[in-house]
Formats: structure tokens, sequence, C-alpha cells
């Protein structure tokens, strides 16, 4: 009779009536629910954060100056590789690897270089080739 | 009564700006104590690239120097013919920093400067992968010294 649900206790009219007001609370929601909240970037939708992007032009710059006898390209390969993990924590994407990646390869290539450098001084190759120009 | 003050959401770019102002300080102290102070210091020794030293090739790094030195003088040809990957670094850091210089200052009726991507950076990973491959090709295969 007039719609009245005697099973629920509740009359259908003030059901849809309800159900109306919260759909207008979800729409309401939807709408205005971030405005004004200041949002960084997400990493997890798969763009690169500052750290990852950093890693990757320390690792760029460790590989351009792994001929300098090593420690140089050793240092930032270290710094890029740190860079790397922090940014790959906020989420992982293909900057974040290429970072590390080339950070590594610029620490490998520092280490080599220094290592045969070391070799070379200790052979007494580096003071003949030095003493070829003196 | 109090009112959220809105914000708009801050962006990668918003990040990068500030950076850039840093990098340009620091290259502004540290390129001309190297051009005058370290680089004399190592070519009165003779102390050149170690790749070149041990291997007697290329590094991937080769040609940078001169390249900045050229770039400096405002040879942009003869740059990018030492390493192309210096003027094309240059070129990306002005093309941002001026474009959001002026989107911040509101001049010329910018309002966003250019977008990061990270292509630019992959790009200059492919620059000097084939800068090296090339000038050790040229040099090995055909004898043909670039540097």
């Amino acid at each position: 009779m007039d719609g009245q649900n005697f099973e629920n206790g509740q009359s259908t009219e003030n059901q849809v009536q309800s159900e109306t007001s919260y759909n207008n609370y979800q729409n309401n929601v939807e709408t205005t629910s971030y405005q004004g909240v200041p949002v960084v970037e997400d990493a997890g939708s798969g763009k690169a954060n500052g750290m990852q992007i950093a890693s990757l032009v320390v690792g760029i710059f460790s590989i351009l100056i792994c001929c300098c006898y090593g420690v140089p390209s050793i240092i930032a390969g270290i710094v890029g590789i740190i860079l790397a993990i922090m940014g790959n924590k906020q989420g992982k994407n293909g900057v974040g690897t290429a970072g590390l990646v080339c950070s590594i390869i610029g620490l490998v290539l520092g280490t080599v270089f220094l290592i045969l450098m070391v070799l070379g001084v200790a052979a007494g190759s580096m003071d003949s080739m030095l003493n070829e120009y003196y | 009564m109090n009112t959220i003050k809105e914000q708009s959401p801050k962006t990668l770019e918003d990040e990068l700006y500030p950076v850039g102002l840093i990098c340009l300080g620091v290259a502004a102290v540290c390129l001309p104590v190297f051009l005058k102070f370290v680089l004399p210091w190592f070519d009165d020794r003779h102390l050149g690239c170690a790749f070149w030293t041990f291997l007697g090739a290329y590094c991937p790094g080769c040609g940078g120097t001169r390249a900045v030195k050229a770039l400096l003088q405002g040879h942009f040809l003869e740059s990018l013919w030492y390493h192309p990957v210096v003027p094309y670094g240059v070129a990306l850091y002005l093309m941002f920093m001026i474009s959001w210089t002026f989107a911040k200052l509101h001049l010329f009726g910018i309002k966003t400067g250019v977008k990061f991507r990270a292509g630019y950076l992959y790009a200059m990973l492919v620059i000097i992968a084939v800068n090296f491959v090339l000038k050790n090709v040229l040099k090995f295969c055909f004898g043909i010294v670039m540097l």
C-alpha cells in the first residue's frame, strides 16, 4: 500500500530518496575530491620522477668521463646508482632502469681504467710514456 | 572562516627548473676554473685520455672538452664536429630554461614552457653511442682520424 515495504521497515519512497541523495553525494565527491590538493606526478603511473632523471643524467656523465683515469667516473657511477635506487623505490620505469644501467656501465669503465692506470704506473709504463715527452 | 587556497599541481618541470638554475650557477663557477687551471695542468703533463693511451681508441667522451671550448668561442659547427652531444645538450638546456623563464615571467604571452620528455635523454645516449662507434670505425677501418 503506497509503496510501503513492511519487510524492511522502510518505505520505498524514502529508500529512493536516500539512494538519490547517496548518488548525488557520490557525484559530488567524484567531481570535487582532488581539487586544491598539490599533487606530485604519480610515479606509479610510469612517469619518471626527478631522482630517476638525475640518475640517468649522472649515468651518462659517468660514461662520458670514464677516460679521466677512473676516479670521477667511479664517483659519478656510485651517485647515479644511489639516485636510481632511491628513485625506483617510488615506482619503476624506463628512465630509472636506464639510469641504473648507465651508472653501472660508467662505474665499471671507471674501475677498469683506474686498474689499468695503477697497473701501468706499477709496471713503469706510464713513466716511460711520460718521459718520451720530456 | 578558513578557506583552502587552491594550488595547481606541482609538475616535474617545476622541480627541474630550480635544478637547472643551480646547474647554471655551478657551471658559471666551475667551467672557467676548469678551462683556465685544471686543463692546462693536464696538458702540461701530457696526461690525455686514458682510453686513447691504453687502447689507442676514442672513448665515448673524446672531443668533449674541445667541443665545449669551441662552443664557448662561438664555433657551433666545430663543436658539433668534435662531439655532437655537447651542442645538443646545451641546446636542450637553453630551450627548456628559456621557455620556462618566459612562462614564469609571463613574457610574450607564453603560458607554459617545453615539456620534459625522457626521449631527449635517450636521444643523448644514442648520439654518444653513434659518435663513439663512428669515430672508431673511421679510424680503424678507413684510417680517418677525426680528432
